[in-house]
């Protein structure tokens, strides 16, 4: 997928866990575990401002667009 | 609840269809011959009318076979899954060689045509049926990875 999710880049920067950060969400950790790996298809706004707000971060430190043929 | 009664009633007819084919499958032969005596056909329909029934027998079991999972999944709650995707596309496969078997038959028996038409139309409803299914289960997989 063009889109690459850096969320375990953020959440290490933030020391904090899988379980904790789904519980501060208010995602299941099932959900918080396809976005992480890129299944997901789409993300709400709401799930962003919530992870943006809990790792203080922008959508872009989460959020990075790769050609596809940019495997590097 | 009212939808629930209502597949379980479609359900129920599958039943009854299937109890039905079954006791015709036993009687073939002598409805066959009451159907003749009926509308003065020549005798020598009688075995190509009783050889239409059994080729076609199986598809219709396999039909109302696919029908009766279909609704046992629907009842179970399970509608935009790919399996039913799968038994849509079988119950056209089957109506389709159905129709061919109609077709064949409708030149020693003209009346076949009528039956060869509407089971043609079936394997178009069911085909409609099975792209909008397929395209549900599209949009179901899509809404479950939306995070």
């Amino acid at each position: 997928m063009a889109i690459r999710i850096n969320l375990d880049v953020e959440m290490a920067k933030n020391k904090i866990s899988s379980g904790t950060l789904a519980e501060k969400i208010g995602i299941t950790q099932a959900n918080l575990s396809i976005l992480k790996t890129g299944k997901a298809k789409a993300i709400r706004f709401s799930t962003l401002e919530a992870i943006c707000e809990v790792l203080g971060c922008q959508p872009g430190n989460i959020l990075e667009y790769v050609k596809e043929n940019d495997n590097g | 609840m009212k939808k629930d009664r209502s597949t379980l009633t479609s359900l129920i007819c599958v039943i009854l269809f299937g109890v039905a084919l079954l006791a015709i499958a036993f009687t073939a032969p002598m409805l066959t011959r009451m159907f003749m005596d009926f509308f003065n056909r020549p005798e020598t329909v009688f075995v190509p009318i009783v050889a239409t029934f059994y080729s076609i027998f199986p598809f219709a079991a396999a039909v109302l076979g696919c029908l009766g999972v279909l609704l046992t999944n629907i009842i179970g709650g399970k509608v935009f899954i790919r399996q039913n995707v799968a038994l849509l596309r079988a119950i056209s496969i089957f109506l389709f060689i159905a129709t061919l078997i109609f077709f064949v038959s409708s030149f020693y028996m003209p009346s076949f045509w009528l039956l060869t038409v509407c089971a043609a139309f079936m394997v178009l409803i069911v085909r409609v049926v099975k792209n909008c299914f397929a395209a549900a289960v599209i949009l179901k997989d899509e809404n479950e990875l939306t995070i």
